[in-house]
């Protein structure tokens, strides 16, 4: 149990270190870098006009479901991870068990895809 | 491992699996809505007769259990599905045309409700409750162009994920201060330290509060009144039976079980609940003029009638709840049917005025709502009256004569606001008529009639089939 | 002197951290290196399919360019909108550039030679790259522009696509190692590289590292012609430079997962005596070289996805194809009773 920690020791240092190289270069150019800023240079972009709301407003509803769709999947690649390196452990049974589960996964994929969440148009 | 025991639950979830694919690969042109329904009945039918044949047996590493009990409540809440499934079939929603996700939806919360039956485990207790409500608060919402069925899904849903926190914080207790989550394991650990920690004893309330809140047994009930009124009726007939029905099955398999050598505990906690429920039922339904927020009061009462049977804490007072609750299961079909049948020029009508003369304009419908509602208040020889009197003998012979005493004055209060709808159908001046009853209400209307009327034919069977399911349990 | 060093970096806790600080820097330094010239290899590269010269002014061949855009980039000044939130705005380059660096730490470079060789290096790699999504959405939102706000759900919503199929790739390889170690998977490869017997899951794999780090064809998030440079529209100075770098430095980790999964990672092609002279190390660099180049390669050849042809490939295409792929690879082994026994101790 140890060693298996001491073995994330070197990520911690890693990133420690990474952390430090990235905020170094930010840090640097904010200090480096000449700072004016005044109204129309810190207007946000739109092509010359005025912006004329906000941006953080209602969105397209089918990224919200990609979200889903990308959960579920996802979770069901998180199950086949343990599953892949110990196939040969839980043998014939959980061979199958898996393929049951992929099943109901693929029944619901193929609701989908008819439902047409998969489309963008 | 003996998988072969959950054959009828792998069965319909097979069935429901194809359903689904059947009824989406269908081209626009043509609505599977009627050939999905069909096939889900038929399915229901096929696992119906699978459970009464399937064997005796634990399984899955003592997560699932299947003996009389699970057959019982597994035979009964396929019947709640496939009735409820019946009803959809004359169902059309705001925009007109039923969907097939409808009786699908229904299939899949059914298999939920059988693996509640057969938990042994504290895993499958909260995976078959999930599974169940999640396909029912969709099942709730599912008129998606009505405001009321989308505001009673969403609150069904934000309750019940409240509901499922509690459970879930119980569950954790449980096996915090136990050890363990296997049934059997923790009726061996509380036997050997021969009573329960404080911990455990907060688990258990958690578990109660969890699962009365499934049951809408007061003081857990908030959401019962909106979500029955919004969801579309199929879906409130549905609600009403199976689901209860199965959560029924937990309580007294964990209460019995498990928990069975802590009765004197928890036993005073269901008294109250079944006491808050009977009362607060039947005082609350008197000024409802909406006959499904009606209809959600009683069975919140009912559902206190039927926990008397538990705080008896004897087979006989299980074998009471059984009774009660397959009673219960036919005139709750029975009386929704009646009400999807409330329509004028295709809209839905839900108001008790809409009754009006009833017993003139529509006599055969009339008729039927009469019986159901006097089995409702248990007047002799109804349905009702058999399975009253099941809980109250057993709640007699524990001695719970408290709770007997103020269960025979609710009765008496509830006989106002059922007798109140005789009232109006046969003693009001007359409304317009309603439109033709689709043959499947039909159907409904009368076969469920004809069982809660002629009830006492049947009354041998199901009560030794309550007798044997409750040994199981108790044995 | 020497023993003294050796005790204190070998046996001294503040020396271990010493050590692997090393390390790290070893990994990094070249890693940032590369990258800076990366840069300026892609366009040499492209310039030299359009035939073009590329940047030529700075130093020989322009190889100073590299040098020269640091340093421009460095003096510039960093605007904030005055809509944006201040902070996440700069959190989120620092966050992406962060990432990718990060991801590095377990990446084999030798037989049993890594920063930190942990026992689920894969699954590592895979948490690391998919939080890479949260800073281009952080800075979607955090500038309060509506390209900007386009771009980064865009972005989100591609990646996490293509990321699914990724992992059901991931998946396949696991099968035929039976590991999650990243060592384990390369020595895996010691008879055959998985390129061969999985080719398609390869070419599959090399497309969604395509999409997943928003490269040509899929850079539909910067898509210059329509969102003006997606997530970070409202981004200047090195605050640009982060995203900039932290992009092809997810090419370089995304070559190196390549590599690794399917080119076998620091092992010669054949192990046989001319091959085997030349250090596992050069081996991985050659193998990553060549699949930046053919990311580059990619980008000058194809034109630009539409957004809903993008979807697509991702749900209608890789998915179902990668999941076939993944189930198949389970029953061939199952079968052939090929499954490896290594692994779950």
């Amino acid at each position: 149990m140890h060693d298996v920690i001491a073995s994330y020791f070197p990520v911690l240092v890693f990133g420690v270190i990474a952390v430090g190289i990235a905020g170094a270069m930010l840090g640097g150019s904010l200090l480096a870098g000449h700072q004016k800023p005044y109204a129309e240079k810190t207007s946000a972009y739109e092509c010359g006009f005025e912006a004329f709301d906000d941006a953080r407003r209602r969105f397209d509803v089918r990224f919200y479901l990609v979200a889903i769709l990308f959960i579920i999947f996802d979770l069901e690649v998180a199950f086949l991870f343990p599953w892949a390196v110990s196939l040969s452990h839980v043998g014939l049974f959980g061979f199958l068990s898996m393929l049951g589960f992929l099943g109901m996964l693929t029944v619901g994929f193929i609701y989908e895809w008819c439902k047409g969440a998969l489309d963008w148009d | 491992m003996n998988w072969i025991i959950a054959f009828p639950e792998l069965v319909l979830t097979l069935c429901g699996l194809v359903i689904l694919t059947v009824g989406v690969v269908q081209k626009k042109s043509t609505n599977p809505f009627a050939a999905c329904s069909m096939l889900t009945i038929a399915a229901f039918a096929i696992t119906g007769f699978l459970v009464t044949v399937s064997p005796d047996g634990s399984g899955y590493e003592h997560v699932f259990v299947n003996d009389g009990f699970a057959r019982f409540m597994k035979v009964l809440s396929l019947i709640g599905g496939a009735l409820a499934t019946i009803m959809t079939l004359s169902y059309r929603g705001t925009s007109g045309g039923g969907r097939f996700e409808l009786p699908v939806l229904i299939l899949f919360s059914t298999i939920g409700t059988m693996l509640m039956a057969s938990s042994d485990n504290m895993m499958t207790l909260f995976v078959g409750l999930e599974l169940s409500s999640l396909a029912i608060y969709i099942l709730c919402a599912f008129d998606r162009d009505s405001v009321v069925s989308s505001e009673s899904g969403l609150k069904y849903f934000i309750l019940g994920s409240l509901a499922s926190g509690l459970l879930l914080y119980g569950i954790s207790l449980t096996y915090g201060y136990g050890g363990t989550m296997e049934y059997g394991a923790i009726r061996t650990v509380l036997i050997q330290s021969g009573g329960a920690s404080l911990g455990l004893m907060l688990g258990i309330v958690f578990l109660i509060a969890g699962l009365a809140f499934k049951l809408s047994a007061v003081p857990f009930h908030m959401w019962t009144p909106d979500v029955y009124q919004g969801a579309p009726t199929p879906v409130t007939a549905y609600l009403a039976g199976a689901p209860k029905i199965a959560t029924f099955a937990l309580i007294l398999r964990i209460m019995a079980g498990p928990f069975g050598a802590l009765a004197p505990q928890w036993q005073l906690l269901i008294e109250m609940i079944s006491v808050l429920s009977m009362v607060f039922g039947s005082l609350a339904a008197i000024p409802q003029t909406n006959i499904k927020r009606l209809m959600a009061y009683s069975s919140i009462g009912h559902m206190g009638y039927a926990l008397m049977g538990l705080a008896a804490a004897t087979p006989g007072g299980i074998r009471g709840t059984l009774v009660y609750l397959t009673t219960y299961l036919f005139m709750n079909v029975g009386v929704f049917a009646g009400i999807a049948a409330m329509r004028r020029k295709g809209h839905e009508t839900t108001d008790i005025a809409d009754l009006s003369g009833l017993g003139r304009t529509s006599p055969g419908l009339a008729l039927m709502m009469a019986i159901f509602m006097f089995s409702m208040l248990g007047m002799p020889p109804t349905a009702g009256f058999f399975g009253k009197l099941m809980v109250f003998s057993a709640a007699y012979g524990a001695g719970l004569y408290g709770l007997l005493a103020i269960g025979a004055i609710t009765s008496a209060i509830g006989a106002y606001y059922y007798l109140r709808i005789v009232k109006v159908m046969y003693f009001d001046a007359s409304a317009p008529a309603f439109d033709t009853r689709s043959p499947s209400l039909a159907f409904l209307s009368v076969s469920m009639g004809i069982v809660t009327a002629l009830f006492v034919l049947v009354l041998g069977p199901v009560t030794s089939a309550a007798q044997a399911a409750a040994s199981a349990l108790i044995g | 002197m020497i023993a003294t060093l050796s005790n204190f970096l070998f046996h001294t806790m503040l020396g271990h951290v010493v050590l692997v600080a090393l390390e790290t820097l070893a990994v990094l330094v070249p890693l940032l290196l590369g990258v800076a010239y990366l840069t300026l290899a892609e366009r040499k590269v492209m310039a030299a399919m359009q035939l073009r010269k590329g940047p030529n002014v700075n130093g020989p061949f322009g190889v100073l360019q590299a040098f020269a855009d640091a340093i421009k980039m460095l003096t510039k000044e960093t605007v904030i909108p005055s809509g944006a939130n201040r902070f996440l705005f700069l959190f989120a380059p620092f966050l992406t550039f962060s990432l990718a660096m990060v991801a590095w730490a377990v990446i084999p470079t030798g037989n049993g030679i890594a920063v930190a060789d942990i026992n689920v290096g894969v699954l590592y790699l895979l948490a690391i790259s998919s939080l890479g999504v949260y800073g281009i959405l952080i800075a979607g939102w955090a500038s309060n522009s509506k390209y900007a706000f386009l771009g980064g759900l865009r972005s989100a919503a591609q990646m996490v696509s293509y990321e699914v199929s990724i992992g059901l790739i991931i998946v396949s390889v696991l099968l035929a190692v039976g590991s999650l170690n990243l060592n384990d998977i390369v020595l895996a490869q010691r008879h055959v590289w998985f390129c061969l017997p999985m080719f398609p899951m390869f070419i599959l794999f090399f497309i969604s590292a395509l999409a997943e780090t928003n490269r040509a064809p899929f850079d539909l998030p910067e898509g210059e012609s329509e969102l003006v440079a997606g997530f970070f529209v409202e981004y200047s100075a090195l605050a640009f430079g982060l995203f900039f770098l932290g992009e092809y430095a997810n090419m370089f980790l995304m070559s190196g997962m390549t590599s690794i999964l399917f080119l076998g990672g620091w092992l010669p092609p054949v192990g046989i005596a001319p091959f085997t002279w030349i250090p596992g190390p050069i081996w991985l660099i050659v193998k990553i070289l060549f699949c930046l180049f053919c990311f580059i390669w990619v980008r000058a050849t194809f034109p630009r996805y539409r957004y809903d042809q993008l979807m697509r490939l991702g749900w209608k295409v890789f998915l179902p194809l990668s999941l076939a792929w993944m189930i198949g690879t389970a029953g061939f082994l199952m079968a052939t009773g090929l499954l490896p026994h290594q692994g779950v101790s």
